[in-house]
């Protein structure tokens, strides 16, 4: 708890004091909210770093800790959630999101081939159908379902 | 006032909303039977597609999924002991006896019904005190404003976590959000780095769906397990739908449970309304030494209270624009991304849309009747059976198609993930995520409103300060910022007192 507060007290101070300078070019009374802003959040992170160093026993309790498994699972559901992400625009809606889900879907240990590989077809393909038809709002163009003329 | 009101509900009788409620509540139930998720993550999701839809409807559908989830949190608590949702877990004290005795449907039929009372009550609350309260704040000035905006930002600040500090931190990073872009009143950039797509400000949707449907959806993962083999067990029990109550047996805990979630709402911050309102019903009851044993009187109680604080919730929301809640402040954001800018001038510039949204919450508590009661105890219980292994990336998925959609923008999609990792990194660190988006929200109003104060009194700060209503603001945001520190003083010289007779035992 004390080491968390810590680190996390110095990253808001530091991102404060990043935003208390870069609002010194802002002229016309525009500086002003966000040095306010950064003042407070500047005096709560200095609060918040004495408390964890001097007064511990006042910080309230957290979260319980992760253990390594599910640390080491969620980084990975987060990254691969990045390079979807990134996927989009290369590869289309279409093939990244089926792609993102049945590749998540076996990382995450589940076996039943069939229902993963109708799952992602037919649920990303649905979605698509929706945007485009019913909202009228095409998703990223698609590269495979564009070499194939649909 | 009555002919508005009355106006509404006939523009409320249309298909379009009619089908927009019924397929909000039932979605709503499925999302909040399913652990880890409930009607933040739903409401989240469901935002960017309501940008195509018409207000009414798209208000109508997100008031199905709010009133919807409350209830389907009781499946997985009476069916598994496993609460959906938060307020679900008083649900598992008498709902998962019940099912234990073999009368799991009743017990699903008793919480609908239950929810219901409670949600419409909770409801026609804000239809009746909304108005009033609204009127008085049309009076209002920029500073009065200004100070309204500040309360609701320290609200929810210190009363939404147990640590003031973060809270504050957390609000004032929702604040800067809210000041990425071109300044309002002199047109200065403002952290924009050249990016021509923020010049316009951070997307509030897509702020909104990276911090409150990703990191829950990456924590889905840790309950797995523990939900895999509930599900397994799920099988075993045998769904008999069965009148379990009577009216006369149960409306005590109705009426105590009813009243106490409705305070609970307009007052934000309070998340044991189920407990106090669990500890009254038994208070009242004629079998109190049922409680925790399958009391249908200890299951009315939690279901309604649940459901009674979902509308009053949105009293503070609409006639102040200041949220008290997560569903709250999301709430917020959907009526902005319709282009109305909640406040007290709603009721008077689209009282439709305010009372239509109002009949909305009441139409789908009473919806939760048919759909809630039968319905989930036979058809949505079984979404219990998605695994989770495939839900999280569908959730990834459809998030990352929403927020796309809301603009047209792959930008706005990279920031919801930006915005989920931060999310996420700050669950981690301790920090709540409900006061970022309320300063988000509020924080363009909140400068511009100070801004244009400080024009009015040409540069005098004393127009933010002696001004009646901004003393009474003034006064009661110092207290709600003090309330946390006295109960933190409490709490530590509770352990020093607890700590002193340990080691005199010693």
């Amino acid at each position: 708890m004390v080491a968390k507060d810590t680190v996390s007290s110095v990253v808001v101070f530091l991102f404060s004091l990043g935003a208390f300078i870069l609002a010194q070019g802002y002229g016309g009374g525009a500086e002003l909210f966000p040095q306010g802003l950064a003042v407070i959040m500047m005096l709560a992170s200095g609060a918040m770093f004495l408390r964890a160093v001097f007064w511990p026993a006042a910080i309230p309790e957290g979260i319980p800790k992760m253990d390594r498994s599910e640390r080491g699972v969620i980084t990975l559901c987060v990254i691969a959630t990045i390079a979807y992400v990134a996927l989009i625009v290369p590869l289309g809606f279409v093939t990244a999101s089926v792609v993102f889900v049945i590749a998540m879907s076996y990382a995450l240990g589940m076996r039943n081939h069939l229902v993963i590989w109708l799952t992602a077809i037919g649920f990303v393909g649905a979605l698509y159908y929706l945007f485009a038809r019913v909202f009228h709002t095409p998703l990223p163009r698609d590269l495979v379902l564009g070499l194939l003329g649909i | 006032m009555f002919q508005e009101i009355f106006a509404a509900l006939y523009e409320m009788m249309t298909i379009g909303t009619i089908v927009a409620m019924i397929c909000g509540t039932c979605l709503g139930i499925c999302l909040g039977a399913l652990p880890g998720i409930g009607a933040t993550l739903g409401i989240a999701l469901a935002i960017p597609f309501t940008y195509g839809m018409g207000p009414l409807p798209a208000l109508a559908l997100l008031a199905g999924i709010h009133n919807g989830s409350s209830q389907g949190g009781a499946i997985p608590a009476i069916l598994l002991n496993m609460p959906g949702t938060p307020g679900a877990i008083v649900t598992t004290w008498d709902g998962h006896p019940l099912a234990q005795q073999g009368k799991a449907g009743g017990a699903i039929n008793l919480s609908a019904i239950s929810c219901a009372v409670g949600g419409s009550l909770s409801a026609l609350s804000l239809i009746l005190l909304a108005p009033p309260l609204a009127k008085v704040a049309l009076a209002f000035g920029p500073p009065e404003i200004f100070w309204v905006n500040v309360f609701g930002i320290a609200t929810v600040a210190a009363l939404l976590g147990n640590d003031l500090l973060k809270g504050f931190i957390a609000a004032c990073f929702g604040l800067f959000i809210s000041a990425v872009g071109l300044d309002n009143v002199s047109g200065h950039e403002r952290y924009t780095f050249g990016t021509l797509e923020l010049v316009n400000g951070v997307a509030t949707v897509a702020v909104m769906v990276g911090m409150f449907s990703l990191p829950p959806a990456w924590n889905l993962v840790r309950h797995a397990r523990k939900r895999q083999n509930a599900a397994e067990s799920m099988g075993k029990i045998r769904i008999v739908s069965e009148k379990i109550w009577t009216i006369a047996g149960v409306w005590r805990a109705w009426a105590v449970s009813s009243f106490i979630g409705i305070i609970n709402g307009i007052l934000p911050g309070s998340a044991i309304a189920s407990f106090i309102a669990y500890n009254e019903a038994k208070r009242v009851s004629k079998n109190p030494e049922k409680f925790g044993k399958g009391s249908i009187e200890g299951l009315a109680a939690a279901e309604c209270v649940n459901a009674a604080d979902n509308a009053s919730a949105l009293i503070p929301t609409l006639t102040l624009g200041v949220p008290g809640s997560n569903v709250a402040a999301l709430m917020l954001g959907a009526l902005l991304i319709q282009g109305f800018q909640p406040g007290p001038q709603l009721f008077r510039d689209a009282p439709e849309i305010v009372y239509g949204y109002s009949w909305a919450l009441v139409i789908t508590a009473l919806l939760l009747i048919p759909l809630g009661g039968a319905l989930a105890s036979r058809v949505f219980a079984n979404v219990l059976r998605i695994p989770t292994t495939l839900l999280l990336p569908l959730i990834i998925v459809i998030a990352s198609a929403g927020v796309f959609a809301s603009q047209n923008s792959m930008f706005d999609v990279y920031v919801a993930a930006f915005f989920g990792v931060v999310g996420l990194a700050m669950i981690r660190f301790d920090f709540p995520i409900a006061p970022v988006i309320i300063g988000l929200v509020l924080g363009a109003k909140a400068e511009f409103n100070l801004r244009v104060s400080l024009m009015m009194s040409a540069g005098d700060y004393g127009i933010l300060i002696f001004r009646p209503i901004c003393i009474i603001l003034i006064i009661l945001t110092i207290l709600i910022v003090t309330f946390p520190l006295y109960r933190a003083y409490q709490d530590w010289r509770n352990r020093k007192g607890g700590q002193g007779e340990v080691s005199a035992e010693h």
